[in-house]
């Protein structure tokens, strides 16, 4: 409004308004786009070409995982449609590895990394599994098939469940997966419907999300117990935890044989770096790995919630000073029946967040002494189903039968910028994508 | 190579440092202070303190924010020390909940600032590597973008658009789903 007389107006026009505030552009992108949430990040990479160039590059892609890790934590709940929701129809095309007959999925177990899921139905012979990036809404179908069943064999029964991890001497995501080489099924005639399936070995194979298919490694020394979920921890470069069978320390448990109700008597780790296995040992006085025993990644430790009495739990945390060593980190006592516990994440004052039943979240704080539920997981799922190619469906696509069938899962909340799909990890046919998971939007339970 | 004896650490807490602002400041802090600071604490480490450390890129108006900031969380420094999100740490399981609230409290209050200053104080933990001060400064100014249209985002911080408008039909393609 001053314009000083005498002066033409044009003049006052050309002088710089006053200086914007600006932050320098590799601080701005590594500082403050870093930490807006992916979706929204991936559609805003249109305010210019080094925003954009951001977005794919792995440095950043990796300092953005990282800040997201650090913030409070969160959980993301997912339902995914329970197993033999699927319309028969879409089942009727035979699976090249089994002679048998395609049966319809019985279950659906899901596995995560880093905010990535891998998502497998398995029909108890073959398994499909999906590789899912709910964040940014990426999925990409695996290979069923594997070319590492060998001859000679009958066929091969793969896991129900596929693992993922991250293996930070590549900077890669890691697949793995075991089978057995079958050599018999035959009817038990003493038990009606009942199948014996005998094997001679264990074989595992891992895919790198990026590079090719299955690749066999080397054997696992003994059977896997896979309805214990495999956990993937970040600690020393990268491994996956399987709970297995030693038939060598079947008995040695001894006092503790009346609590132990599972099959698993060891943990496997499965070095990512190395391909190899190595058995890790349970707690102290941890004689198996019971059904209501749940392992877990907490921080990127290994952990494991045992069950100490109907009520109570052990949570026990594998921490390294100088080598892993387990230490008893929380008890926890719900004064009521419970099933199992699941560690989902800690946060910053040492507050344990965990998925009771899949049905509850609680949160204990040790030091208060204050064990809360903070969310019904009913409550805060979501049934939308998305297409496989990331587009939304119409929201009332499942069910209400769903809501009660549905496989709850309950992950910790990382957002991942990670483009599972530019990691091509083979031209996944669409067919077996959409055919076997319908991945539900997830809804995320923030506790802050 | 720094021994952690308790007698050290006394001395230590009790040792002053002198940190001199862009237009010629003085303030005396206490090391616990100064050292949330990566960049002092390797000039400590080096023994290059004696005479006060000249901070060129900093203005006094900023510094005694940033020191405000410093002295307040270098007392839940020592507790919270080597476990940003590890929990390794036992002493760590430790913190009080009620300091951790109180100091949130501060954050809140002491981000109170206009966007100059917040910008400033952020070039400021930035050249000083306070990574709590650089961490609560930039999800401030982050959760000011969050919602905003790439076109407002450009205006906020003139960038100049250098997509095509291929590109940008590009992108929109891409994202389809993220757009409704």
């Amino acid at each position: 409004m001053t314009t000083i007389p005498g002066r033409p107006r044009k003049r006052h026009r050309i002088t710089p308004p006053p200086a914007i505030p600006t932050i320098p552009d590799d601080l701005l992108v590594s500082e403050i786009v870093a930490r807006l949430p992916a979706a929204y990040l991936l559609r805003i990479r249109s305010v210019c070409r080094s925003w954009r160039a951001a977005v794919k590059d792995p440095a950043f892609i990796r300092r953005h995982l990282e800040l997201s890790r650090a913030r409070p934590p969160a959980i993301l709940a997912i339902s995914l449609p329970a197993a033999g929701d699927d319309d028969p129809e879409e089942e009727k095309e035979a699976t090249a590895a089994t002679p048998s007959p395609a049966r319809a999925v019985v279950t659906v177990r899901a596995a995560h990394c880093d905010g990535l899921l891998a998502v497998t139905a398995s029909t108890g012979v073959t398994a499909h599994t999906t590789v899912w990036n709910p964040a940014i809404m990426e999925f990409v179908a695996v290979p069923t098939a594997s070319p590492n069943a060998g001859a000679g064999h009958f066929a091969m029964v793969t896991s129900v469940v596929t693992a993922i991890g991250f293996d930070s001497s590549t900077n890669g995501y890691v697949l793995s997966r075991f089978f057995y080489r079958v050599t018999r099924v035959f009817r038990d005639e003493t038990r009606a419907d009942t199948l014996v399936v005998e094997h001679d070995g264990v074989g595992h194979e891992v895919l790198r999300l990026g590079s090719g298919g299955w690749r066999l490694t080397e054997d696992a020394p003994f059977s896997i117990d896979d309805t214990v979920p495999p956990v993937s921890c970040a600690r020393g470069g990268g491994a996956i935890y399987w709970a297995a069978m030693d038939p060598s320390s079947g008995d040695a448990g001894g006092e503790d044989d009346d609590d132990c109700d599972g099959d698993a008597n060891v943990l496997l780790r499965f070095s990512l770096r190395d391909e190899t296995f190595a058995v890790f040992p349970l707690p102290p006085g941890a004689g198996c790995v019971g059904r209501r025993d749940r392992v877990a990644e907490l921080g990127g430790e290994l952990c494991l919630a045992r069950a100490a009495a109907p009520t109570a739990f052990d949570v026990w945390v594998a921490a390294s000073a100088g080598r892993m060593e387990w230490s008893l980190r929380w008890h926890v006592d719900f004064y009521r029946p419970v099933g199992f516990v699941a560690p989902l994440a800690v946060d910053a004052g040492g507050v344990l967040l965990m998925s009771v039943d899949d049905e509850d979240v609680y949160r204990y704080d040790k030091q208060n002494r204050v064990l809360e539920k903070v969310a019904d997981v009913q409550e805060v799922s979501r049934h939308v189903r998305w297409n496989w190619n990331g587009s939304r469906g119409e929201d009332d696509v499942v069910s209400s039968s769903c809501s009660t069938d549905a496989v709850q899962l309950l992950v910790p909340c990382v957002e991942s910028l990670v483009s599972i799909c530019s990691c091509s990890v083979t031209r996944a046919r669409r067919d077996e994508a959409t055919q076997h998971v319908s991945c539900v939007s997830p809804s995320v339970v923030n506790f802050s | 190579m720094a021994s952690a004896g308790s007698g050290d650490e006394k001395a230590a807490a009790a040792a002053m440092i002198t940190l001199i602002s862009s237009d010629n400041e003085k303030f005396e802090v206490t090391e616990a202070t100064a050292t949330l600071s990566q960049t002092i604490r390797h000039m400590i480490e080096d023994g290059c303190t004696d005479g006060g450390v000249p901070l060129p890129n900093v203005t006094s108006k900023i510094l005694a924010r940033v020191i405000e900031y410093c002295k307040k969380h270098a007392t839940a420094a020592a507790g919270e020390e080597g476990s940003s999100s590890s929990f390794s740490d036992a002493a760590f399981l430790e913190v009080d909940r009620a300091f951790l609230e109180e100091l949130e409290e501060f954050d809140d209050a002491f981000l109170e600032v206009d966007r100059a200053t917040l910008f400033d104080l952020i070039l400021a933990a930035n050249y000083l590597d306070i990574k709590g001060l650089l961490n609560l400064t930039c999800q401030k100014v982050a959760d000011s973008v969050k919602g905003k249209t790439p076109e407002q985002i450009r205006e906020m911080y003139n960038i100049v658009n250098d997509l095509t408008p291929e590109e940008e039909a590009e992108i929109r393609r891409e994202t389809q789903w993220a757009f409704e």
